[in-house]
């Protein structure tokens, strides 16, 4: 008994410190570029300025002279918006008819759009951009939104599957012998009960759009490229230019932290999407 | 059955077909694409040169590279090293230590780790890339924080241990996935079974082995699944950060696919690999569905 007690004593303590070293090896980095932001290029590299610095805004004030921020900034918003919409437009009807009118193919659907996702990227590339520059569709915003669309389908339409699955068929069969329509049903009915379900779905397609760094950097040139293809186009080798590297970087993910830190909760409960049940 | 159950349903069979065309098209397009793969992996196409023209049907030949020439295989060990240590060992134990020790946490405590964890997930790779070559490059964080104060000699780190440093990053940027699904399946056990085995006297350890672990054991294999495929294919993160180097140490699968296309050129092949990738991939899956479907 007395050892039961003497570990559970340990464990009160050992495990919550532990978990409080791992949060913070997490979230070092991070912050610490976040700190780097704010301190010129030369102070950057210098132990002695590693926490105590003179702060200074100057690297976010140039970032439009030196990376031209603001029009990756502006592809990426609009990409991503216009991707999440269209991605919902076509998922919504699609896992509703999945969810309500399921047959022995749904399960296997699944498992097709499941199986997209093993297929390396770099194996489609040729076949993407040799059909892209053959339709003159190479480097245009409708591409990169048809892209991430294409993309993030699969794991939308999983998604809503499994919220719209919750909802009881007999409330949309209520709607049915109202005489309401499939349109009218999916409007009127589905998508007020689904509010939440479809928003978190949208918020992860959101994220996912705006982190997405293969074909955005890849099918792009200066039109539509994204703050993606600027990071990567951007590297810091041996502390170089360090300090505007941050700025540039933390003004890039800005949003989507905002975004995420906000929405943690939704976010932790749409990514369970049933796999757990 | 639903629809013979209630006919009022099959009234609309034609039009929920066409509400699905839009997503039956979207996936569609993706399997055109990797038919696409597929027949390129026979022949002896080419980016540059002749053969980007003039190319023709050559066999099996591509894949009997794949065994016979240096590359292929060396890169799938280091795939299976990667995805082993980093998705299986990292990111599945540590997903799931997390989620155990802060689920009986304070909400301070648990919300804080929480957010510091998923902080990493929705990070886009290529600042992860940042973030990591600015932690381990001469002049970096490691570098500035602890070897020039203790006067060690600046180190290329990445170049040194580049493969360790890869495996630590798909850690760094893959265990929220683990932990919020381990934590939802955490929830999932009732209490009053882990209670009633306290009770009688099961130490944590057991009711860990015993008890909790078999009733949570097809999220686990739900979970190997999801990170066992998406690190076997990841891809944008290493090449960020290593580019598949420092020689090849660190030239994933999907890191050789790309060089052998586009640096080399050789497109056959490089689909050819593809397609054993994709083969490896779809085995490994039905060998976790299989677990699923045990009966419990």
């Amino acid at each position: 008994m007395a050892i039961v007690a003497q570990t559970t004593k340990f464990s009160k303590i050992a495990w919550p410190v532990l978990a409080w070293m791992v949060g913070l090896l997490f979230f070092f980095p991070i912050f610490w570029m976040v700190l780097t932001s704010f301190k010129t290029d030369a102070d950057a590299v210098k132990p002695e300025y590693l926490f105590w610095f003179k702060p200074t805004l100057d690297n976010y004030l140039n970032m439009t002279e030196n990376y031209d921020y603001w029009r990756f900034a502006r592809n990426s918003v609009i990409t991503s918006v216009f991707a999440t919409v269209f991605t919902l437009f076509v998922g919504i009807p699609a896992a509703y008819a999945m969810a309500f009118n399921p047959s022995r193919a749904t399960k296997d659907v699944l498992m097709w759009m499941l199986s997209t996702k093993m297929l390396p990227a770099a194996a489609v590339l040729y076949p993407m951009t040799f059909l892209t520059k053959s339709l003159g569709l190479f480097d245009t915003h409708f591409l990169i939104i048809m892209v991430l669309s294409l993309i993030n389908l699969p794991i939308v339409v999983w998604m809503l599957f499994t919220y719209f699955k919750e909802i009881p068929k007999d409330i949309i069969e209520a709607g049915k012998m109202d005489g309401v329509d499939t349109l009218g049903e999916i409007k009127e009915i589905l998508v007020p009960l689904a509010w939440g379900g479809i928003a978190s779905t949208a918020l992860l397609c959101f994220i996912f759009c705006w982190n997405e760094a293969y074909w955005t950097v890849r099918l792009t040139t200066t039109e539509a490229a994204t703050l993606s293809k600027l990071i990567e186009g951007n590297r810091a080798p041996e502390g170089l230019f360090f300090g505007r590297l941050s700025a540039v970087s933390t003004a890039a993910v800005g949003p989507i932290v905002v975004l995420g830190w906000f929405c943690q909760k939704q976010l932790v409960q749409g990514l369970t999407f049933g796999a757990v049940k | 059955m639903l629809a013979s159950a209630h006919p009022w349903l099959k009234r609309d069979w034609p039009l929920l077909v066409c509400l699905s065309i839009p997503a039956i098209l979207a996936v569609g397009l993706l399997l055109y694409m990797a038919g696409w793969v597929l027949v390129m992996s026979f022949t002896d196409l080419s980016l540059f040169g002749r053969k980007a023209t003039e190319w023709s049907f050559i066999g099996l030949e591509n894949y009997e590279r794949l065994f016979t020439r240096r590359g292929f295989l060396e890169s799938l060990w280091v795939t299976v090293i990667f995805t082993f240590f980093s998705s299986i060992i990292g990111q599945n134990i540590l997903g799931f230590v997390l989620a155990g020790t802060l689920r009986n946490q304070p909400g301070l405590l648990r919300s804080s780790i929480e957010s510091a964890v998923i902080l990493g997930w929705v990070l886009p790779d290529v600042v992860a890339a940042f973030l990591w070559s600015a932690t381990f490059t001469p002049n970096g964080l490691v570098d500035l924080a602890i070897l020039q104060p203790l006067s060690i000699e600046t180190r290329n780190l990445i170049n040194d241990h580049p493969l360790l440093i890869v495996i630590l990053a798909n850690i760094w940027k893959g265990t929220a996935w683990s932990y919020i699904l381990y934590s939802a399946a955490l929830d999932s056990v009732p209490r009053e079974v882990s209670e009633a085995a306290k009770v009688d006297g099961a130490t944590p350890m057991q009711r860990m082995f015993f008890i909790t672990l078999p009733m949570i054991k097809s999220h686990i294999a739900t979970n190997c699944l999801f990170i066992t495929i998406g690190s076997f294919v990841y891809f944008p993160l290493i090449f960020a950060l290593t580019g598949g180097g420092p020689g090849t140490k660190t030239q994933v699968l999907s890191i050789f696919v790309y060089n052998e296309s586009f640096s080399v050129g050789k497109l056959g092949y490089g689909s050819a690999i593809s397609v054993a990738m994709l083969i490896i991939v779809a085995i490994m899956s039905i060998f976790y569905v299989r677990l699923l479907r045990e009966p419990k």
